[in-house]
């Protein structure tokens, strides 16, 4: 009874290190013999993986775990007594026998191949063909690839084993007790059947797992070359646009150069669609270089001061704009960029002042909340269409007459960079609302990010 | 004198549209987006239309169904930064598609051949 649970548990510790881990072939193939030669599994001396080469109906050595000679076994089996090392400790050895020069027995057992259907090893044979575990004592023909040692000892018996997977036998695991010539019993065979089939599994499942593997990085390749497509179309489009105004007044100019007053006007839009160009150009390098943030404590109510004096200058309407300040008294200071952060606030302010075109209230609020500094600022045009809300921060979408469609990206971008997060809150007809919040970081946990 | 409808959102290149077809000898009459110059079409007869597509508020594609079902023999003349929308459903109701270049060579030609088709049509319908 004591021995049949132990060797149900073993049979669980097997599946679950070939069928949950997220192996990959090697790996599995690692797994699968270091459970039949360990001692708290199958303790086979020795153990051998062969692969079917379907195209060449070819059986091929493809690993071997084991001693090359009866010292390194003995040397072996003392090592592992002093660790006292569990099959799970064994298994997560993998990563140093990757590491390790192959042993001489590995070496050997990689220069193996042989026709199935061939006489060169017919107890392998015969369980790939009938898909059976069996004992045997029928060693191969020419055994050097099995028994490097010059003259060394040849086992009296093995065990052969089919992998299985799930279009058939795809190789075979050989197992023997050649160095202390321990009998191999009918269990034994049960248990490597059963580690095969196991690692007949793990095998093919690691296969459709590296195929998965390729076919979603082939996906993302896609995904990237359509993100690039849409930008350059949308780049074009905005270059294309000014560049038409350009050319089209200077082949004006050329055509009339007396007409004083209309040169003055069209060289004064010349001009104008030039600074156009320059300042798409500027974002989008903005956008596309990451900046290194110079973060200091900075009074958030200073910032948001500059970046109001800034919009409402720029502004050339009449209409009246009613700015109400609620700045939280007690706000701490935040580590924060100021240049960025004046840019992030100064890019939404610019866009609610150009949705009140017929006057307004633009309203700018901070406060804190847990550790969280918010910042809001509100505008009463006419809010955010439904359908467009979805895309305002995509890069190159302006649903607005001036700018270049890259500002609520690189505010966004800026505030992602600080660790914070931008939301938009709007109802048509009455207005919209931009909430940054930004991480109320102390002095100290800054340094420690720095220094990190 | 003809008269030309411009349909163009950018302030700058509207003008420009403007004061070429001017020194052509049209009468030009300008609208900001597609719902503005739906407005112009049902209070006015332009000769021509010259229609952005990419534009707030309505884009060109979608009012120039609107646009037509108003004035079907209305010529059209679509005027992109983009050249994939020749092939949208909607530009095929057009009578050209130019795409947008600072030499305004071929808009006018186009706006020139679109006048004088309109001409022929409306004296034989007479």
């Amino acid at each position: 009874m004591a021995r049949e649970a132990g060797q149900l548990r073993l049979l669980h510790q097997m599946s679950r290190f070939l069928l949950q881990g997220a192996l990959n072939f090697d790996q599995v193939l690692y797994t699968a013999l270091t459970c039949a030669t360990a001692g708290p599994a199958l303790g086979f001396n020795r153990a051998f993986l062969l692969l079917f080469d379907e195209a060449r109906r070819e059986l091929c050595g493809v690993t071997a775990i084991g001693p090359s000679s009866p010292e390194e076994a003995l040397q072996i089996w003392r090592s592992i007594s002093d660790r006292d090392m569990s099959l799970e400790d064994l298994v997560a050895e993998y990563e140093r026998f990757s590491r390790q020069a192959p042993s001489l027995l590995l070496r050997s057992v990689k220069t193996l191949r042989f026709p199935v259907e061939s006489a060169v090893w017919p107890a392998v044979a015969e369980a790939v063909r009938t898909q059976q575990a069996l004992r045997d004592t029928r060693l191969p023909v020419a055994p050097q690839a099995y028994y490097p040692q010059p003259g060394a000892l040849l086992p009296q018996e093995f065990a052969v084993a089919p992998l299985i997977a799930k279009d058939g036998v795809i190789g075979a695991i050989v197992a023997d007790n050649l160095y202390n010539s321990r009998s191999i019993t009918p269990e034994d065979v049960q248990l490597l059947a059963t580690l095969a089939q196991l690692a007949g599994l793990a095998l093919a499942n690691a296969q459709a797992y590296s195929a998965l593997q390729h076919t979603q990085q082939e996906l993302v390749r896609a995904e990237k070359m359509a993100a690039v497509g849409e930008m350059a179309a949308r780049v074009s489009h905005e270059i294309r646009n000014p560049l038409v105004t350009v050319g089209g007044f200077a082949r004006s100019i050329l055509r009339a150069p007396d007409d004083v007053e209309r040169v003055k006007r069209n060289t004064g839009i010349i001009a104008d669609e030039v600074r156009r160009l320059e300042e798409l150009l500027t974002d989008m390098l903005d956008l596309s270089h990451p900046r290194t943030l110079a973060l200091r404590p900075e009074r958030l109510a200073d910032v948001l001061d500059q970046a109001l004096l800034l919009a409402t200058g720029e502004a050339h309407t009449d209409a009246p704009v009613i700015v109400r300040k609620e700045y939280a008294p007690n706000l701490p200071p935040v580590c924060i960029d100021a240049r960025s952060l004046l840019r992030a606030f100064l890019n939404v302010m610019r866009n609610a002042l150009q949705a009140m075109p017929d006057g307004g209230m633009l309203t700018v609020t901070t406060r804190g909340l847990g550790c969280q500094a918010l910042v809001s600022i509100g505008d009463t045009g006419g809010g955010i269409p439904k359908h467009v809300l979805p895309t305002i921060f995509t890069p190159f979408v302006s649903h607005r007459l001036q700018g270049t469609g890259l500002g609520l990206s690189i505010t966004r971008q800026i505030v992602i960079e600080h660790e914070g997060h931008l939301s938009v809150d709007t109802t048509e007809g009455q207005g919209t609302t931009f909430t940054f919040s930004l991480p109320l970081r102390s002095r100290e946990a800054l340094s420690e990010r720095e220094v990190a | 004198m003809k008269t030309i409808l411009v349909v163009e959102d950018d302030p700058h290149q509207g003008l420009l549209y403007e004061q070429e077809l001017s020194d052509e000898g049209y009468r030009v009459l300008r609208a900001m987006n597609g719902r503005e110059g739906l407005g112009v079409v049902k209070t006015q007869a332009p000769d021509c239309l010259i229609m952005d597509i990419n534009m707030p508020v309505m884009d060109g594609l979608d009012a120039l169904g609107k646009i037509l079902a108003v004035r079907p023999a209305l010529p059209v003349i679509i005027n992109s930064a983009f050249s994939s929308y020749r092939d949208s459903f909607m530009s095929w109701a057009a009578d050209a598609y130019v795409v947008k270049s600072s030499d305004l060579t071929e808009l006018k030609t186009r706006v020139r051949e679109a006048v004088e088709k309109r001409a022929a049509t409306t004296a034989l319908v007479c």
